[in-house]
């Protein structure tokens, strides 16, 4: 017997699946329509949010300034009805929380703190709105574009081409990598004695005397105050894969070995990154986890905040953002901030330091009132008031009048350190491109195997970041060059 | 006049056929499923064929097979495969093995003093969300804070080894970690495929003083085979795609130690934005992970056929 046909016919089937289809298309499309905030009625209050880093304290700073200045200020001086609301992303979500929420075409985050080196992927499709008109009419803006403490941070903070005068944010805070030091440990006169009749030369006790120190020097230091019988250790460093954290203090010593990562002209990491120089600065890097505690081979800001607070360290090598942390109550007057050790290569005497810090950067998804805010908020930023208020809170001022202000320096120990390095020549910025994320995460894949030992030889770490590098900018486009085919043997 | 036909009866008065209201039933779950499935589904499909990084603002360009082909020619993906797999195998293998001890001890002491309140506990950890669990375990492993390593340096006199930090051991200490969180899955799975079996036929095979291996192969496995082949499939699936615990606990490192598929497949998409690459190896492996579920699948059905012959 024939079995009797229970299901649907073939025709009701199809017709159920192109209506289902066709209503999620329409869904969709109507979604894809949507993306903006409406515009609020001129009297309903305007909420901007601003998009943060979890557990860094100057954008809480900022935060908190924001929620309890900016509200009245607006009011009062602009008639504008607004909120702000704080949003955090993970450290290791910095980049990817806010570029996968600007894919959407979300205005979800009215301002980001963002990085100059992100401006090569939010620039292209238009996910951030350009600040050069803003600047043009904004009389406060312009006289802090002219009061800034050095012509990098236009470059670093807001261009995109690199250095161009297309202008995308405008810094929310400065920041450099410097050096934390434990002061008392140096003005002690038994260590004085005990290190010059071991070393042959003085410890260096101020800050002149380490504006020209070695990494050789230094690393004879960190061998003198290395003790792991008493849990005491030299330095504390980054070398966690996580976002940027191992990147910056290792390139900053490839560089001072007289390496480079990339040509950024052309491009070309092959043949540059993998050099004899580069992977003697690499080298020198992870040769510093000698006098590291155990676990160093993967720590981050956090882990080098607690080891140092804690007693744990002679130095750290670290942010000036993360001055307020560093000195602490407990460690008033046990710490120095100085900058970071050279080496002279070819007899010049090579310091370089990574540029840290953000960038205000206001979302080009939002609605005309919501953006008009967004504006109004950066120009609140840089009222010298609020600037001055922001540096005697902790956190870290481009502008000339407060990073030389005296109450300011007295004020935040640090900024003697912060100034002369967003000042030195050899301030450097890496990487401002589309393939940004893709060229950290691939280095840091390299850099971090080498340092926890997966592999021993720098020179293969360098080569491997080298081939996947170049492979990436060549798939992407960014260059005509494509890595050797050698690079097909090259594996971790 | 039997039931369906009572029923029929009442739709037709309603004017309303039983196909049709079995239809007006399934509507919205057809549509969810079209909206949040399909539609997603073959939009990830497209999307594997064009290269895009929204990241470029440059529109899509097609490249047919293009991803899929680099994704064949590159070593990395296949190392990637590899780490999932050993992590798979061993963690679903040793999940198992304790979920069954377990199972039994608890299935069999049914008095057991505290078996409540054992039994709260030890299914505690599969409660947590993996990130939490990952986050705090790796205190519990730091070389300078953690438990583990003062213990290990404690007991051993060896220094407080950086078991996540290490190439040898991170891939052992995040196992460890999946076999804490999802072994209780796999004695709960346990318990109940035993509870699944009668106790009439229990009682008759104690009567017939059956050996216990011979219990467990004649009289338990049959019942109770379905459900534990279930709690492995979903584990095999689950431990294939962990994400949130190695994204915790390592990211994928140090270096490859730990890099898992679900990690790239994140990288990929999310830090690169290769979005064309991204859904390339999504679907890629979710191709593998129905290849091995139609082996299980097959598996239990050929052993139900071979029953019944």
């Amino acid at each position: 017997m024939k079995e009797m046909k229970t299901g649907p016919s073939r025709t009701v089937r199809n017709r159920t699946l192109a209506a289902g289809l066709t209503i999620a298309m329409t869904a969709g499309i109507a979604g894809c329509g949507t993306s903006s905030t409406p515009v609020a009625s001129s009297s309903s209050p305007i909420t901007i949010t601003l998009l943060g880093f979890a557990g860094w304290a100057p954008s809480a700073i900022a935060a908190k300034m924001a929620q309890t200045e900016f509200p009245a200020y607006a009011k009062k001086h602009w008639g504008i009805n607004v909120k702000v609301a704080y949003a955090t992303s993970p450290f290791a979500d910095l980049y990817s929380k806010p570029a996968s929420s600007l894919a959407a075409h979300s205005s979800e985050y009215s301002l980001i703190w963002g990085k100059g080196m992100w401006y090569g992927s939010f620039t292209g499709p238009k996910w951030i709105a350009s600040v050069n008109s803003l600047i043009a009419n904004s009389p406060e803006l312009k006289t802090a574009q002219a009061n800034f403490i050095s012509p990098f941070i236009q470059k670093s903070y807001e261009s995109y081409p690199y250095g161009s005068n297309h202008l995308w944010g405008i810094p929310s805070e400065g920041d450099a990598l410097i050096m934390y030091v434990r002061k008392d440990l140096l003005d002690n006169p038994a260590n004085q004695a005990a290190f010059q009749k071991a070393y042959g030369f003085p410890l260096p006790t101020t800050f002149t005397q380490w504006q020209t120190l070695s990494w050789s020097k230094f690393t004879d230091i960190l061998k003198f105050f290395n003790d792991p019988a008493k849990g005491f250790y030299g330095l504390a460093s980054e070398y966690s894969d996580s976002y940027d954290f191992m990147f910056n203090q290792a390139m900053t010593m490839v560089r001072d070995y007289g390496g480079h990562i990339w040509d950024r002209s052309t491009r070309q990491v092959y043949g540059v990154l993998n050099s004899p120089q580069a992977d003697a600065g690499l080298k020198a890097y992870v040769g510093l986890l000698k006098y590291q505690p155990p676990g160093a081979d993967t720590w981050g800001i956090s882990h080098d905040i607690q080891a140092f607070t804690g007693g744990h360290v002679f130095a750290a090598w670290q942010w000036s953002a993360v001055g307020p942390a560093m000195f602490t109550p407990a460690m008033q007057g046990k710490v120095m901030a100085v900058p970071l050790p050279g080496n002279t290569v070819n007899g010049q005497f090579l310091q370089y330091s990574a540029v840290g810090g953000q960038a205000w950067n206001v979302n080009n998804f939002l609605g005309p009132r919501h953006k008009a805010a967004a504006f109004d908020f950066i120009k609140w930023w840089y009222l010298p008031s609020t600037q001055m208020q922001y540096a005697m809170q902790g956190g870290n001022s481009v502008l000339k009048s407060v990073v030389d202000n005296p109450t300011v320096q007295a004020h935040d120990p640090w900024y003697r350190a912060y100034r002369y390095t967003m000042t030195n020549k050899h301030l450097v910025d890496e990487y401002h491109n589309a393939d940004y994320a893709t060229l950290m995460s691939e280095i840091q894949k390299a850099w971090t195997a080498y340092a926890t030992g997966e592999i021993n030889s720098a020179s293969l770490a360098n080569t491997y970041a080298a081939c996947r590098q170049q492979a990436t900018l060549f798939n992407t486009g960014l260059t005509n060059t494509a890595p050797p085919t050698s690079c097909a043997n090259v594996h971790l | 006049m039997n039931n369906d036909g009572g029923q029929r009866l009442r739709f037709m008065r309603q004017g309303l056929s039983l196909k049709a209201f079995a239809w007006i039933l399934i509507i919205p779950v057809l549509a969810f499923f079209t909206i949040w499935n399909v539609v997603p589904f073959l939009w990830l499909l497209g999307l594997s064929f064009y290269r895009y990084y929204p990241t470029f603002g440059q529109p899509p360009k097609f490249l047919g097979l293009g991803n899929y082909i680099s994704l064949m020619n590159d070593p990395n993906v296949w190392e990637r495969i590899g780490t999932t797999f050993i992590f798979m195998v061993s963690a679903v293998g040793i999940e198992t093995g304790l979920g069954l001890v377990l199972g039994f001890v608890f299935w069999s002491r049914r008095a057991l003093w505290g078996r409540r309140l054992a039994l709260t506990l030890l299914f505690s950890p599969m409660v947590l969300a993996p990130v939490a669990a990952g986050t705090f375990f790796r205190l519990i492993y730091d070389p300078l804070y953690g438990v583990v390593p003062y213990y290990i340096h404690a007991f051993f006199g060896v220094p407080k080894p950086n078991l996540l930090g290490n190439s040898h051991t991170a891939m052992l200490a995040v196992l460890a970690t999946d076999v804490w969180m999802w072994t209780p899955f796999m004695t709960m799975m346990t318990i109940a495929a035993l509870g699944a079996v009668p106790k009439a036929v229990l009682e008759a095979a104690s009567v017939d003083r059956l050996k216990f291996w011979q219990r467990v192969r004649y009289v338990m496995w049959p019942y109770g085979k379905f459900i534990l082949l279930l709690g492995v499939i979903l584990r095999t699936i689950d431990a294939f795609k962990t994400y949130g615990l190695i994204a915790a606990m390592t990211a994928g490192g140090p270096g490859n130690a730990t890099d898992v598929l679900s990690i790239t497949l994140y990288r990929e998409g999310f830090v690169s934005f290769d979005m064309g690459k991204g859904s390339a190896l999504a679907l890629f492996t979710l191709f593998i992970a129905v290849a091995f579920t139609s082996v299980y699948l097959y598996f239990l059905k050929n052993r139900e056929r071979e029953a019944i012959s």
